[in-house]
């Protein structure tokens, strides 16, 4: 009995996700840099308080704890900040290509016989099994700025819902909106 | 590690210094078999998905699952096993089976190994992601020049050939591009450079490949081989310089039906000519029905030779091929005509390297969901006018970027913005599988050739023309890796 051969799976979680996308853009991490400021601050004046405070046995601990507490702010910057909110500078381009998505999705639920969602996160099943991404969840239906995409019914056989998201400005109703209609439905068209 | 930082991660380092391989015996560490089996052996029981390929062959079975992606090859009782175990206890099973049950320790060895690749657990977990590969630029082509002193049929650039140099890039106008270019770079880029034949200006082709490897590429020079000078041999061989030559067959007649008549002699002279200087010589060959059945003779004549590599590559049906004149050989065929070749000829493997076979088996060795073959994401072309093109295969107006010369050119807004690239970004079987959507093997094929994709069906994001012969082919090369994993060489960037 053997599994005699096998392709290797590489053991790095990386956030493919958006990763076609990301080639395309770049990413943002305001508070990565300010928590890094801020640890290397702290250590280097605990550092300095108690190498220049030797012979102040008082002072040359509260210098050590507090650069301490900038090694611990360090930690914190690398495994919270790096892994926190992204902000991405072509968030446009990351709502229509996420949109185009949902709707691939929705098209695949429609063509298997199913019916138009009622919500958006009933989808996470169907996109997780239609292959793209077994590892989805409601970060996807989020758009370029991280606000929900939002999924209209439409009452036009022709055109039988809309994906729509508030743009910048976070209003729906404004010039900003970006919306992705879904695919003119070709029966409903003859 | 940022997310850019994760982007950029090379899949098959981070696998190296994790993962202990091997394709027979053991598959994992002690640690991570028992963390698996911690999992496996809850009180639930256990799920197979489905595989999309179950193949069999002289009593082993291949199984594949094309979302993963991942592919194994067991025996025919593990193969039991496993469906036995669908939807029920391990020691259920065991229990049923005394003789599985003195086998425990190796079968629960390899289920971990399945259990990690995410195709056997529990039913509410969800399948872990393999990372992908890095989105910086890998590969800059260059095409220093449009001129050649040959006109060879198949040429991927025929189409393009012209006798005038005067809108040639200077060198200058390559190290600024490189020099802006530098903050999109991987780590270890390659450096490629070809044309027309770019040793008909040699100093320049000189010039700019130190230029590249001052800023840490490695260089490459593709060239027929009959403008070779000692001069140049001697200083390409200073500089660190690998010298591709083109040369179709190990004889005249083989080579001069593509290259012209008394292409071979000069070819071969200026091959001696950089092995006599050191330089990293590799000779490629273009392989089509007629020179095919010589694969053998091909590789005993580079042996001879002393070349450092040699190297075969399919016929693509682009630029001069799309003629016909030379009928291409279907993948599959190929993989198993150097199969069998390299199984007979254990002393060609020292010359394996960057060819078809090595490249594909080295995709093939790894579960890697790859976007796409790198057009878009991991490749440039500078063509010799200062157009940019995705890569070499996509050298045409339909895919034209930018031009380095045009009044402010920003490189960093040509690659984040180009409709071109991001069209082409787009339309990857990850996130827009289309008609690939169901191919078990999709991960590991990308899709095929773009470029060919384009000059077939007049769209790139089409199913290849040769998508039954690609899919053979790397369902064959899996089977090939099941039976000799040792010729799936780490294959080298440029290709």
């Amino acid at each position: 009995m053997q599994l005699i051969a096998h392709s290797v799976v590489p053991s790095t979680p990386v956030p493919y996700l958006y990763l076609g996308y990301l080639s395309a853009t770049t990413t943002e991490q305001p508070f990565r840099n300010i928590g890094l400021l801020f640890s290397i601050i702290l250590i280097a004046f605990g550092l300095l308080m108690a190498i220049g405070r030797f012979r102040q046995l008082r002072k040359v601990l509260i210098g050590l704890l507090i650069a301490a507490c900038g090694f611990g702010a360090l930690a914190l910057t690398r495994t919270y900040l790096d892994n926190g909110p992204v902000r991405y500078q072509h968030p446009l381009r990351v709502t229509e290509s996420t949109m185009h998505s949902i709707r691939e999705a929705i098209s695949q639920r429609l063509m298997a016989g199913g019916s138009i969602p009622g919500d958006l996160h009933e989808l996470e099943t169907d996109l997780a099994s239609h292959s793209m991404n077994p590892t989805i969840d409601d970060q996807y239906l989020k758009d370029g700025w991280m606000h929900p995409i939002v999924l209209r019914r439409l009452d036009n056989p022709a055109i039988l819902y809309e994906l729509a998201s508030a743009g910048p400005d976070e209003k729906f109703g404004t010039e900003d909106d970006v919306i992705v209609q879904s695919q003119t439905n070709p029966q409903a068209v003859d | 590690m940022g997310v850019m930082d994760w982007l950029t991660h090379d899949a098959y380092s981070s696998h190296s210094s994790h993962f202990y391989y091997s394709y027979k015996g053991t598959h994992l560490p002690q640690s991570e078999i028992g963390n698996h089996m911690a999992v496996l052996t809850k009180d639930k029981p256990w799920r197979l998905t489905s595989p999309d390929l179950v193949e069999e062959r002289d009593g082993l079975i291949l199984l594949v699952w094309g979302d993963l992606p991942y592919w194994s090859v067991v025996d025919q009782e593990f193969y039991n096993l496993l469906r036995e175990l669908d939807g029920r206890w391990l020691e259920q099973v065991l229990n049923e089976h005394p003789a599985w049950r003195e086998q425990r320790r190796e079968i629960e060895m390899q289920l971990a190994v399945l259990r990690k690749a995410g195709v056997f657990g529990l039913p509410e977990q969800k399948t872990p992601a393999p990372p992908l590969y890095g989105t910086k630029i890998e590969n800059i082509a260059l095409n220093l020049t449009r001129r050649c002193n040959l006109r060879c049929r198949f040429c991927y650039n025929l189409p393009y050939l012209t006798k005038d140099s005067s809108e040639e890039v200077s060198v200058e106008e390559v190290g600024g591009f490189l020099r802006t270019l530098k903050p999109f770079l991987a780590k270890h880029p390659t450096f490629t450079v070809l044309g027309g034949e770019p040793l008909l200006e040699a100093e320049k082709l000189l010039a700019v490949c130190e230029m590249a490897i001052r800023q840490g590429c490695t260089a490459l020079v593709s060239t027929n081989g009959t403008q070779v000078t000692d001069d140049f041999a001697r200083r390409a061989a200073k500089l660190g310089l690998q010298v591709q030559v083109s040369l179709d067959g190990h004889t005249a007649k083989l080579n001069d039906a593509v290259r012209g008549k008394g292409s071979f002699d000069r070819t071969v002279a200026g091959i001696r000519r950089l092995i006599e200087h050191n330089v990293y010589t590799i000779i490629s060959q273009v392989c089509h029905r007629g020179n095919l059945p010589h694969l053998g003779a091909y590789y005993r004549f580079g042996r001879s030779l002393g070349v450092n590599e040699v190297r075969f590559i399919p016929l693509k049906c682009l630029g001069g091929a799309t003629a016909g004149e030379f009928t291409p050989v279907p993948l599959d065929e190929l993989l198993n005509h150097a199969f069998s070749l390299f199984k007979a000829h254990p002393e060609f493997l020292p010359l394996v390297g960057r060819d078809a076979f090595s490249i594909l088996a080295s995709t093939c060795r790894f579960s890697s969901r790859r976007p796409s073959c790198g057009t878009g994401l991991q490749t440039v072309l500078l063509d010799a006018d200062g157009t940019l093109y995705p890569c070499l295969n996509t050298n045409h107006p339909a895919f034209r970027i930018a031009n380095i010369r045009e009044p402010g050119f920003d490189i960093k807004r040509v690659w984040l913005d180009s409709p071109v690239l991001n069209d082409l970004r787009r339309r990857t079987v990850l996130f827009h599988p289309g008609e690939h959507a169901g191919c078990p093997v999709r991960y590991w094929c990308l899709g095929g050739c773009r470029g060919e994709n384009y000059a077939v069906t007049g769209d790139a994001g089409k199913r290849s023309p040769d998508c039954a012969s690609l899919r053979h082919g790397i369902i064959a090369m899996f089977w090939m890796l099941a039976e000799r994993p040792d010729l799936a060489k780490p294959a080298m960037k440029s290709c």
